[in-house]
């Protein structure tokens, strides 16, 4: 059913639970599993060791989730391909989708309030409005997160 | 004034712009412009003796970094064409600002080369940060790019300390001191870190500074402007730091947290809005004057290195962004009197916007494509020590 599927991870509870319905999917439908990790730098940065820090401690911080990820899909029998791009989020999600042609995107969502979507922007919303294929979001809140 | 109070809302309005850069990812020396101009503009705070200093010292330790900051092997590596690129990009700019302000737009001599010194800059680090968003910094036209940033970068600091130098015998012992002192650190830093370095009493950045600021002293004493030796002292020292990350991320800490915002807030609080209202003809022009020279410039060239017209465009339009030396140059300008406040605020926002505009025109449409699809799949995640 689908071919190539990618699960935007970002290590929190909600992209934990994105993660495990992507390995169950991949499971059932034989399906190469992607996981990508994004992660925001600053924009128009005033020093190269202001970026160059935060690739560091962004590539430290999230070695470890990608590589527990991996570990996680591993006991299910699933191979993941594990990525960490820097850059927008969304936009980044996005363009590796189109890139890898992948046919479905799975993301997590943190159950906000329309006003703290409103404030704090949603990534989630943004798959939804430019994906080029299917998108499923694992809804829930935190607690929800955790398996 | 209270010095406690006058010193807290300083660090008040800091922190304000450090938490606004983590909430919209802005970064930090953007935000901290902008709240300076709207410190202006609205609370009326003018910085003071203590503040300049501050300010002053900000501004040598981040031009010391930049320096610092500099992959040596990237620039040998790539010695060549870096020299040709980050030229072009350096003198095209450089000529094409000064002549407009000085002939159009009516500047007078002094003020027309700062104009010319601060819209002729390349920002390395949004340069920087733009390459690795797309991959590309670990390839061969990544670390070119880079390294031709940094020769515009070095020909900005040369230029701004030698265009406004006295050519006296205190010019003399300024150039002959920095030669022996930019001699001697290389070998006698390592020597010195094995010593005394890595205890609580932070010696080697005592060290450090102690140069800085006596290079930085005999070249105000020659007309010149510190942030020439500072760069100069970070390039000659960055093999050394590229060893020692530690005393780098220190030092840059202690900087970001105690000394840059002084500088940048500085940089904004002397923004006029009333006269970027009556100057926005002028600030539009001077825009794509820098952004036209550049093109002039590095684009030719890069058909001249046979990469494809997409990249090319993306590297011009790259290579057309500034900020920090171009704030430091505008801001040397007003401090000296080269430069009216008028004057001093259509540089500065003609240099934030060479911020903004041509990294979203370059992210928007000439976006290399497939870089991130080849770099994601060959290095899932990127090793460690790769810059």
């Amino acid at each position: 059913m689908y071919k190539k599927i990618l699960v935007a991870f970002d290590g929190s509870p909600y992209s934990q639970k994105a993660l495990t319905a992507g390995i169950e999917l991949a499971r059932c439908c034989g399906s190469e599993l992607h996981v990508l990790t994004v992660v925001s730098l600053p924009e128009y940065a005033g020093t190269v060791g202001e970026v160059e820090e935060m690739v560091g401690k962004a590539q430290d911080f999230y070695r470890k989730k990608l590589e527990k990820a991996s570990q996680q899909a591993k006991t299910r029998g699933v191979e993941l391909k594990i990525h960490l791009l820097f850059g927008h989020i969304g936009e980044t999600i996005i363009r590796f989708a189109q890139e890898q042609e992948c046919d479905l995107i799975i993301a997590g969502t943190r159950g906000w309030s329309p006003l703290q979507r409103l404030l704090m922007g949603s990534v989630s919303t943004y798959i939804v409005r430019h994906a080029p294929c299917a998108v499923l979001i694992e809804k829930g809140k935190e607690e929800d997160g955790n398996g | 004034m209270n010095t406690w109070l006058v010193a807290s809302v300083w660090l008040g309005l800091a922190l304000v712009a450090g938490i606004i850069s983590i909430r919209t990812g802005i970064s930090v020396a953007m935000v901290e412009i902008l709240v300076g101009v709207l410190a202006d503009n609205f609370l009326h705070l003018q910085p003071n003796e203590w503040g300049n200093f501050l300010a002053g010292l900000g501004a040598i330790v981040l031009t010391f970094l930049a320096g610092a900051e500099v992959d040596p092997a990237v620039l040998k590596k790539n010695l060549k064409e870096s020299l040709a690129l980050g030229t072009v990009s350096f003198l095209f700019p450089f000529l094409a600002a000064f002549a407009y302000s000085y002939y159009l737009a009516r500047w007078d001599l002094q003020a027309a080369l700062i104009a010319g010194i601060a819209l002729s800059t390349t920002s390395v680090a949004i340069v920087y940060a733009v390459m690795v968003e797309t991959g590309i910094n670990a390839t061969e036209l990544g670390q070119l790019i880079l390294a031709g940033c940094f020769i515009t970068d070095l020909g900005t600091v040369l230029a701004l300390g030698v265009a406004f130098a006295h050519y006296d015998y205190w010019m003399l012992f300024f150039i002959l001191a920095t030669l022996f002192i930019l001699f001697l650190l290389p070998r006698l830093t390592p020597m010195f870190q094995r010593i005394f370095g890595g205890k609580i009493s932070q010696t080697e950045v005592k060290y450090t500074l102690f140069f800085l600021l006596l290079l930085g002293g005999l070249a105000t004493k020659a007309g010149s402007e510190a942030v020439l030796p500072a760069y100069l002292l970070g390039l000659c020292l960055a093999d050394f730091f590229q060893r020692e990350r530690e005393l780098l991320f220190r030092m840059r800490a202690a900087a970001f947290a105690l000394l840059t915002p002084f500088y940048f807030l500085k940089a904004g609080i002397y923004i006029s809005l009333p006269a970027l209202w009556s100057s926005l003809a002028l600030i539009i022009i001077l825009l794509l004057v820098k952004v036209a020279a550049k093109f002039i410039g590095v684009w030719p060239l890069t058909r001249l290195f046979r990469w494809e017209v997409r990249e090319g465009m993306y590297t011009t339009l790259l290579m057309s962004t500034g900020l920090t030396f171009g704030t430091i140059s505008s801001l040397y300008g007003l401090t000296h009197r080269l430069i009216n406040q008028q004057q001093y605020s259509v540089l500065v926002t003609v240099v934030i916007l060479s911020g903004v505009i041509p990294t979203l025109i370059a992210q928007a449409f000439f976006y290399p494509k497939g870089t991130k699809e080849k770099e994601a799949v060959s290095k899932a995640i990127p090793a460690k020590e790769e810059r």
